[in-house]
C-alpha cells in the first residue's frame, strides 16, 4: 500500500470582484497521485498552478472541497480538527520563508520542543536529549538551543524549521519551496541536508519547487501541474529526457542553459495562462499550446499512460492504446 | 449618482450605530449595580412611591420589554424630567444648548484660526524658532489638564491683570438680552445693543480661549506633520525644479493638499467638543448643557445625564459622517 | 535589540528618557510617600486654613487647613495606582476581546466591532461621567470606568495585529504541528500581537490619569478627605479668584508633570516601534 494516496482533490476559493460580486476560483481541479514510502515526489509548475494549494490541503491547512487524502488507511481530507490533531504528527511540512515560519518569541529549544510536548510523553531529561539529538541531526550546535530566530542566519532558521518538523517523527515531509527564499550558497547546503536526512532516516518527501534543476537532482518522480491539475507524472529521468506533454517540454525549455552556444530546440511559450475563474472546457493548456488542433478546445484531457509509471494528459502525444 | 449611492450607504450605516448608542445608554442605566428606580426617582422617595414609579416605568417587566419601552419613549421624544431644574429634559436642552453652541463654535474657530497657520508656518520654516516654540507648546499642551489651564488663565487675567470678568457665567447678574437665538453675541447685535455685545464678548473671552487652547496641540501637530509630508513629496519638488516660485508652491500647491488631514482632525475635535465643554462650563459657571449634566450627575439626577450622553454621541456620529462626506467631496482620489 | 533598548531610546529621542525619569520619579514618590510627607495628609489643622507656602508648609495649606505638600505627595499613590491599574485592566480586556475578534472572524468579529463602534460613539469623557453617575463614585469604580472607556483602543490594535499574525507561516506551522486552538492563540498568536500595546499603554496612562483627575475635579471621582490631585485642584478653584493660587497650582502641576512624563515616554516608544511616524 502506498504511503500517501491522493484522489480527485478539488478546492475552490471565493474571490471578491470589483463590483462586489463573488466569483469562484477553481484552484484544484481533481488532483490525484500516490507517494510510496521512501521516495521523493517532485511537484513542479509555474506560480498559481496549485502546487502550494495542494501542499496546504495535504497538511490540512485547507479543507479540500472534494477528494480523498489517504495516509495509510486513514482518509484525512474531511476530518474535523479534533480528530485530525493526533494524525497531524504523521504529515509534516517545511515552509517556504524560514524567517516567517518560526515564532519570533520562542527559542530554538522551545520551537523544537513543542511537537515533542504535543505528541510524545517525555520527561524533561528525555526531551532535552531529544532536542539535542535533533539539533545535531540538522547540523546545528548545542549552543543554538537558547537562541531566538532573529539571532540565527536564514540557513540556520531553515534547519530549525526542518528539525521542528522531524521532531514529530513524520512518515511524510512536505517541503514547500524550502530553498526559494535562500541565497544560492545556502540553498546547496539545505539540499544536501535534506538528502542526508533521507538517507539516514528513510523519510519520504513531497518536494514542491519551481527550480527544475533541484527537482531533477533530488526527486525520484516528478508531477507537473498546470491550472490546478496534473498534466504529466512519471519517473524523473523519463520526464526530463522524454517529456510527453507539450507543457512539460516548454517548462524544460525555459530552464537556463549555461552554454551560450547551445541552441534551444524546444519551444518557448506564447500566450496567457488561462484564468482559474473561467476554466477552459477542453484541454487546460489549449490557449498556449504550440501543437494544438481544433479538437483540443473541446476535448477534456485525462491522464493517459505513456510508459511504465508515466502518464500525461495529451491525446496527441499519447495515443490511446488498444485495450490490452 | 455615485455621490448619492455613497451618502445613502453611509446613512444606512448610521442606523445600527445609533441603535448601539441607545443600547449602551440603556445598559449603563439599567444593568449596572444599583436599582435604577433610585437613579430615576427623587432621593427621599418612600417605599410606596418607589413601587409606584417602578410600575410606572415598567421596571417590573422583563428586561427586553423594558428596552422596547425605552426605545418607544425615545422615539416619542420622552426623556423624562430633570429633577434639579424641575423641567422636562428636552425643554432644558433647548434652553441651554445655545450657550454651549456659542461657546464651542467660538472656541473651535479660534483654535482653527491659530493652529492651522501655526502648523503651516512651522512646517515651512522647519527647525526655525517658530517651529521649536510650536512644537514645545504642543508637547506641553497635550499634557496639560484642561481645568488647570483654565484656572491659571483666570488667576492671571482676572485676579492679577483684571482684564477678564470673574468666572461666573455669560454676563453680570441680571444680564439677559432679548432671546432670539439664545446665542448672546447674535441676540445683542440683533437688538442693536453694542454695549451688551461688548459685555458678552468680555465674558466669552476666557472660556473661549481655554477651549481653544486645549484643542490646539493636536491640530497644530497634525497640520505641521501633514504639511511637511506634502512639502517633501515628488510633485512639490518637481514644481520647484520647474521654476515655480517657492511661495506659490508652498501656499497654493502644497497647502491645498496638506489641509486634507487636518479636516479629519477637526471632525474629531468637533465630535468630542461636548466632552471638553463639560469641564470649561463647570469652571466658568457657564449655564450650558455640560454644567447642567454635571450638576445632575452629582445629584444622582439620572434622566439629564442619560439624555446628555445620547445627545453627545449622536452629535459625534453625525459630525463624523459629515466629515467623511466633506472629505469625499474634496478629495478626488476617494472612490467608494 | 532588547538589551540595548535604553541606549537606543536615548540616542533616538532624548526626551523619552526625560519622560522615563519623570515616571520613575513619580513611582518612587508614590512608594516612599510615608517617608516624604511632613504632615498627616488627611488631618486638618485648626486655625491653619489657606496659608500660603512657608517653611512649615512648603506648598501652603488648603481651605480645611491640611498640608498641601503632604497631600500632593500622598496623592501620587492614588493617581499613579489609578493610572496603572486602569491601563492594565483596559489592556487585559482589550487584548482578550481584540484577539477573540481577530481570531474568530465572521459573526463574532462583526458583533464585537459593532459594539466597540457604539461605545466609541460617545466622547470618552461623557461616557465616563454617565457611568460613574450610575455606579457611584469609589476608587475601584473609577479605575474600572477609566479602563472601560479606554479598552476599545487596545481591542482594535490587537485585532488588526491578529489579522496579520494569523496569516503568518509560523501560525500555520503551529497548526500543522498539532496545536489545539487555545494553545495557538495564547502561545503563538497573542504574544506576537502585543508590540503596539506597549506604546499605546504608555501614551494611554497619561490620558487615564487626566480622565480620573477630571472626574474628581467635577465632583464625580474620589471624595474628600482622600488626597487626589484633581480633587485638590477643584478645592482651590473657588479660592483662586481671591488670589490663593497655591491650593490649585501645586496639585495641578503634579498632574501636568506626570502626564507629560507618560506622553514623552510613549512618544519615544512610538518612535522606536514605528520610525515612519516621525
Amino acid at each position: 500500500m502506498s504511503l500517501l494516496r491522493v484522489e480527485g482533490l478539488r478546492k475552490t476559493f471565493k474571490v471578491k470582484e470589483g463590483g462586489g460580486r463573488d466569483r469562484t476560483l477553481f484552484a484544484l481541479n481533481g488532483v490525484s497521485f500516490t507517494v510510496e514510502a521512501g521516495e521523493t515526489l517532485g511537484l513542479v509548475g509555474e506560480s498559481g498552478c496549485g502546487k502550494s494549494t495542494t501542499a496546504r490541503c495535504l497538511v490540512r491547512l485547507l479543507r479540500p472541497d472534494a477528494g480523498h487524502i489517504w495516509i495509510g488507511d486513514q482518509d484525512i481530507a474531511a476530518l474535523p480538527e479534533p480528530a485530525l490533531r493526533p494524525l497531524r504528527r504523521r504529515l509534516q511540512m517545511v515552509f517556504q520563508d524560514p524567517s516567517d515560519s518560526l515564532n519570533p518569541r520562542l527559542t530554538v529549544a522551545d520551537a523544537i520542543g513543542e511537537p515533542l510536548a504535543l505528541h510524545f510523553q517525555l520527561g524533561p531529561g528525555e526531551r532535552l536529549a531529544r532536542i539535542r539529538e535533533l539539533l545535531a541531526l540538522v547540523g546545528l550546535k548545542d549552543e543554538h538551543r537558547d537562541r531566538y530566530p532573529h539571532q540565527l542566519s536564514i540557513g540556520q532558521q531553515q534547519r530549525v524549521g526542518v528539525a521542528r518538523a522531524l521532531a514529530c517523527e513524520p512518515e511524510l515531509l512536505i517541503l514547500d519551496e524550502p530553498t526559494s527564499a535562500l541565497d544560492v550558497s545556502v540553498r546547496g547546503m539545505v539540499i544536501r541536508l535534506l538528502e542526508e536526512l533521507r538517507a539516514s532516516l528513510g523519510i519520504t518527501y513531497v518536494f514542491i519547487s519551481h527550480d527544475l534543476s533541484v527537482v531533477r537532482h533530488i526527486c525520484h518522480r516528478v508531477a507537473v501541474m498546470y491550472l490546478g491539475a496534473i498534466v504529466e507524472i512519471g519517473p524523473t529521468d523519463r520526464i526530463f529526457s522524454s517529456p510527453s506533454h507539450p507543457y512539460t517540454e516548454a517548462l524544460l525549455a525555459a530552464v537556463p542553459v549555461p552554454d551560450p552556444r547551445q541552441r534551444r530546440t524546444r519551444p518557448i511559450l506564447a500566450g496567457e495562462v488561462s484564468s482559474l475563474v473561467d476554466l477552459p472546457k477542453g484541454c487546460f493548456f489549449f490557449a498556449r499550446c504550440p501543437v494544438r488542433i481544433d479538437a483540443c478546445a473541446t476535448t477534456p484531457q485525462p491522464l493517459r499512460e505513456a510508459g511504465a509509471g508515466h502518464e500525461a494528459a495529451c491525446f496527441l502525444r499519447v495515443p490511446e492504446r488498444a485495450a490490452v | 449618482m455615485r455621490v448619492l449611492r455613497y451618502v445613502s450607504k453611509r446613512l444606512l450605516f448610521l442606523g445600527p450605530v445609533l441603535f448601539g448608542v441607545v443600547t449602551v445608554v440603556f445598559i449603563v442605566a439599567r444593568m449596572l449595580p444599583g436599582d435604577p428606580v433610585h437613579l430615576l426617582a427623587p432621593r427621599d422617595a418612600d417605599a410606596q412611591t418607589l413601587a409606584v414609579i417602578r410600575t410606572e416605568l415598567g421596571l417590573d417587566k422583563p428586561i427586553l420589554a423594558q428596552f422596547a419601552r425605552y426605545l418607544t419613549d425615545i422615539g416619542r421624544g420622552e426623556f423624562g424630567r430633570a429633577i434639579h431644574t424641575g423641567n422636562p429634559v428636552l425643554v432644558d436642552i433647548a434652553n441651554r444648548f445655545p450657550a454651549t453652541l456659542e461657546l464651542t463654535i467660538l472656541g473651535l474657530s479660534l483654535c482653527i484660526l491659530v493652529s492651522i497657520p501655526l502648523g503651516v508656518l512651522a512646517a515651512v520654516r522647519r527647525n526655525g524658532p517658530l517651529d521649536h516654540v510650536s512644537r514645545l507648546t504642543s508637547l506641553l499642551g497635550v499634557s496639560m489638564p484642561s481645568f488647570w489651564l483654565a484656572l491659571l488663565l483666570i488667576y492671571t487675567f482676572f485676579f492679577h491683570l483684571d482684564l477678564a470678568p470673574p468666572p461666573l457665567g455669560r454676563g453680570p447678574i441680571g444680564f439677559d438680552p432679548p432671546r432670539v437665538t439664545g446665542m448672546y453675541t447674535i441676540d445683542t447685535l440683533l437688538a442693536g445693543d453694542l454695549a451688551g455685545f461688548a459685555t458678552v464678548v468680555h465674558y466669552l473671552l476666557l472660556p473661549v480661549i481655554s477651549l481653544a487652547l486645549i484643542n490646539m496641540a493636536p491640530l497644530t501637530r497634525l497640520t505641521r506633520a501633514s504639511m511637511i509630508e506634502v512639502l517633501g513629496s515628488d510633485y512639490v519638488r518637481y514644481a520647484l525644479a520647474a521654476g515655480v516660485p517657492r511661495r506659490v508652491v508652498q501656499f497654493r500647491l502644497a497647502l491645498k493638499n496638506a489641509l486634507l488631514a487636518p479636516i479629519t482632525m477637526i471632525g474629531i475635535l468637533v465630535g468630542n467638543l461636548l466632552g471638553g465643554a463639560v469641564i470649561i462650563e463647570t469652571i466658568f459657571a457657564w449655564p450650558g448643557l455640560g454644567l447642567w449634566a454635571v450638576t445632575a450627575a452629582t445629584q444622582s439626577d439620572y434622566a439629564p445625564v442619560q439624555a446628555f450622553a445620547l445627545f453627545a454621541a449622536t452629535t459625534k456620529v453625525l459630525v463624523y459622517l459629515l466629515t467623511d462626506l466633506a472629505y469625499f467631496a474634496i478629495d478626488p482620489r476617494i472612490r467608494y | 535589540m532588547r538589551r540595548y533598548y535604553t541606549a537606543y531610546l536615548f540616542r533616538r529621542n532624548p526626551l523619552s528618557i526625560v519622560g522615563l525619569a519623570i515616571v520613575v520619579l513619580f513611582a518612587i514618590v508614590a512608594f516612599a510617600a510615608p517617608l516624604l510627607i511632613t504632615h498627616d495628609p488627611m488631618q486638618p489643622i485648626s486655625g491653619n486654613a489657606s496659608r500660603p507656602p512657608s517653611a512649615a508648609h512648603w506648598f501652603g495649606t488648603d481651605g480645611l487647613g491640611m498640608d498641601i505638600y503632604s497631600r500632593v505627595v500622598w496623592a501620587a499613590r492614588i493617581d499613579m495606582v489609578v493610572a496603572f491599574a486602569s491601563v492594565a485592566i483596559a489592556i487585559l480586556i482589550g487584548v482578550l476581546l481584540g484577539a477573540l475578534s481577530g481570531f474568530a472572524g465572521g459573526m463574532t468579529d462583526d458583533l464585537i466591532m459593532r459594539a466597540l463602534d457604539s461605545q466609541q460613539a460617545f466622547p470618552s469623557y461623557i461616557l465616563a461621567l454617565a457611568i460613574v453617575a450610575a455606579v457611584g463614585q469609589s476608587i475601584p469604580n473609577i479605575v474600572f470606568v477609566v479602563a472601560f472607556v479606554n479598552y476599545p483602543i487596545y481591542a482594535r490594535l490587537v485585532r488588526a495585529q491578529m489579522l496579520s499574525v494569523k496569516e503568518s507561516q509560523y501560525a500555520q506551522a503551529a497548526r500543522v504541528l498539532g496545536n489545539p486552538w487555545w494553545r495557538m492563540v495564547f502561545r503563538h498568536l497573542v504574544p506576537n500581537c502585543l508590540g503596539p500595546i506597549y506604546v499605546q499603554g504608555s501614551l494611554n496612562a497619561g490620558l487615564a490619569l487626566l480622565l480620573a483627575a477630571s472626574l474628581s475635579f467635577i465632583g464625580l471621582g474620589v471624595r474628600l478627605p482622600t488626597p487626589e490631585w484633581g480633587l485638590m485642584v477643584s478645592q482651590g478653584a473657588r479660592q483662586l479668584v481671591f488670589g490663593e493660587w497655591w491650593i490649585s497650582v501645586f496639585p495641578g502641576a503634579a498632574i501636568f508633570l506626570a502626564v507629560l512624563g507618560f506622553n514623552l515616554l510613549g512618544d519615544g516608544l512610538a518612535d522606536i516601534f514605528d520610525p515612519k511616524q516621525r
